[in-house]
């Protein structure tokens, strides 16, 4: 057990001596990730702002005179007519050749939306007792161009849907003859949900993901180098011939790429959960969310995660140990990674319905069970099988590399 | 002690290897029935070109291989079956036994004292003695990667001999070094044995292998052709140059293939 400590304690100073190294493995991705989702959130809206900014330019075909005097009561100049703080530049017109020629500059991009009514639109909406069909007003949009989808949205519920409900009151008098129920109107306890699940559906979405992202991938050059790295240098040797067990060289190295992994994942991990709620925040829609959890979340994660590391950093190790050298080694394990990457993002999409026995299956089991802590849908006992899987089949990988660093072949070339 | 009872070393060779050897055979013998014996007190040369099968001799010694036949007691322990024991009372130094150039050769020192398992004091006085006689404290606290070739092998050496071993084997020591590096360390090898150690060197240098060895083996072609000491490697040929021996010994051991 000394020798171990004696063995983690030089791979810890190796890293944490190395300036660079402690700004790459440590600060460099909570940088990156806060920076990312702040620009994101910066962007996303400022989008949205130019949106609401825009003001859209329609042309109405054969408007009706009911319609016409529908937007006179609109505060309006000169083809601008405002509704609801949306304004809306207007072009009216009887001429159907001009329909036709316009399509071209939505297709542009260049006018936003065309409404045409038909022609017998009053009468039709006049005789709808007899009248074989309602009258039908189309629009003409391009949905690729944002200012042209969301004027046909702006219109169709701040200009038409308004128009509609004022003819349909001249029609029956009072609307609220037309209701024959409602529902939730006065209800306001409608929505019975656990709300830690709810943030954390939001979370557990994407963290889990990244953050075996984040410690696979934080483990992946540390290891291939304190392997294979070493062998390549001749610097494995040098431990080799002391008369300390090989096993304790392998423990060492192991419980050391844990707790730098381990680390890394923590400071990752820590960035996601501050930078999200910017990025919503600054969109606007989790105004007042944040991530809490029990203490027993706390725990389960906290397990998951450090036994979770101990499997990557064995399995890394034992590929690292097996190449020659460290272009070798990152041959061997980027299949590895491709496997977690696309585990994680089947966690993404599903989780809910894992049975007992899948907590079992390596890697697959304990990153459906680190989702599933954000939702609180892990009980102890899945959270024990996932843990036993992931000590397993780190042992496992830990013996076989114990056994590589018997193997002449493996550790010398030989 | 060493003893080296009919040592056989055979490398397998896969395809890339075989193509690399120009050979149709799966297998290589590196090292052929080989058997020595050197003792304390003395330092013994093991002589021979590159290729001969130096190296793999002594990485078996050194319990990093493991012999395909034949046995190698180290201070009567036995190379595969106690290795830790082997490795305890042994220095093994060759130019693939490198010190990780992140790390100062003082941090080297204590870290592998400690794997020793030394304590602190006795760790202390062996820094005092190895780096004062090397010149190492002026450098003590650089990185190894910020050394000269001269340096580098100074602090292996050191680093190397922390827990005062018994045997020391030391595979072409003074290779890359330059006069005044290369005699410190030669020098040094004299005093060790003078201290009753077993001192083994493998070299292609004749001339170094005539002052510095007591006794010596050629190997050529993964066979030993002679053992003996410099007196009678000298007496092949009624000469006083140990290399126009060894090209005798050569010239008979390849006429004879």
């Amino acid at each position: 057990m000394k020798t171990i400590v004696i063995v983690m304690k030089k791979e810890l100073y190796r890293v944490f001596s190395d300036r660079k190294m402690v700004f790459g493995l440590f600060f460099m991705p909570a940088i990156v990730i806060i920076g990312i989702y702040l620009l994101m959130g910066i962007l996303m809206s400022s989008m949205m702002e130019d949106w609401e900014e825009h003001e859209p330019t329609i042309l109405i075909y054969h408007a009706p005179h009911s319609f016409y005097d529908y937007m006179g009561t609109m505060e309006q100049s000169t083809g601008e007519y405002r509704q609801n703080d949306s304004v809306f530049h207007i072009t009216w017109t009887d001429d159907g050749q001009m329909v036709e020629e316009e399509k071209a500059h939505i297709y542009s991009g260049e006018l936003d939306l065309i409404l045409v009514f038909p022609d017998d639109f009053e009468e039709q909406v006049k005789e709808y007792p007899t009248a074989e069909s309602i009258p039908d007003i189309y629009t003409y949009y391009n949905p690729s161009e944002d200012y042209s989808d969301n004027a046909r949205t702006d219109v169709l519920n701040k200009l038409l849907e308004p128009y509609r409900q004022k003819l349909l009151q001249e029609r029956v008098g009072d609307l609220e003859q037309l209701k024959i129920f409602t529902v939730d109107a006065t209800n306001e306890d409608s929505v019975i949900q656990n709300d830690n699940k709810a943030q954390g559906k939001i979370f557990g979405f994407v963290i889990p993901y990244m953050i075996t992202i984040a410690l696979f991938a934080g483990a992946m050059n540390l290891g291939a180098d304190s392997f294979a790295g070493e062998k390549e240098r001749g610097t494995m040797a040098a431990l080799l011939v002391t008369p300390i067990k090989r096993s304790a060289i392998v423990y060492g190295k192991l419980f050391a790429l844990m707790i730098l992994s381990g680390l890394s994942s923590l400071i990752y991990g820590g960035a996601m959960i501050f930078a999200m709620p910017l990025l919503y925040r600054t969109l606007g829609t989790l105004t007042g969310q944040d991530l809490h959890f029990m203490p027993s979340q706390m725990v389960m994660m906290l397990v998951l995660i450090v036994t979770l590391v101990f499997l990557y950093v064995a399995l890394i190790a034992m590929c690292a140990t097996f190449a020659k050298n460290m272009k070798e080694a990152s041959t061997y394990i980027m299949p590895l990674y491709m496997l977690v990457l696309a585990i994680g993002m089947v966690s993404m999409f599903r989780g809910e319905n894992v049975s007992n026995l899948q907590y079992f299956i390596p890697l697959y089991g304990s990153t459906m069970a680190l989702k599933n802590v954000f939702t609180v849908e892990l009980s102890p006992l899945e959270c024990l099988f996932a843990t036993i899987s992931n000590l397993v089949s780190g042992a496992l990988c830990a013996y076989l590399t114990a056994k590589m660093f018997h193997n002449e072949k493996v550790m010398f070339n030989a | 002690m060493v003893e080296i009872q009919h040592v056989t070393k055979i490398y397998k060779l896969n395809k890339k290897q075989m193509a690399e050897n120009k050979t149709n055979s799966s297998t290589k013998v590196a090292v052929r029935d080989v058997s020595l014996t050197a003792k304390a007190g003395e330092i013994f040369g093991i002589l021979g070109p590159n290729g001969a099968g130096k190296t793999t001799l002594l990485r078996c010694v050194a319990t990093l291989l493991t012999p395909t036949e034949g046995d190698i007691l180290v201070n009567g322990f036995h190379t595969v079956r106690d290795g830790e024991q082997v490795r305890r009372s042994m220095a093994f130094l060759t130019n693939e036994v490198k010190l990780d150039v992140h790390f100062s050769p003082k941090y080297l020192f204590w870290f592998f004292g400690r794997l020793y398992g030394l304590s602190d004091e006795y760790i202390e006085k062996r820094q005092m003695e190895l780096f004062s006689y090397f010149g190492i404290t002026e450098f003590e606290n650089k990185r190894i990667e910020e050394l000269s070739t001269g340096m580098k092998q100074k602090a292996s050496i050191a680093v190397s001999l922390v827990h005062d071993p018994d045997i020391v084997i030391f595979d072409e020591p003074t290779n890359g070094l330059d006069i005044i590096t290369a005699r410190a360390v030669t020098d040094y090898l004299r005093i060790l044995r003078d201290r009753g150690k077993l001192v083994v060197i493998s070299t292609h240098i004749m001339p170094e292998a005539q002052k510095l060895c007591d006794r010596m083996a050629m190997i050529i072609n993964g066979s030993c052709v002679f053992q003996g000491t410099l007196q009678e490697a000298l007496a092949l040929r009624q000469s006083d140059d140990l290399e126009d021996a060894f090209f005798e010994l050569y010239r008979q051991a390849t006429e004879d293939k």
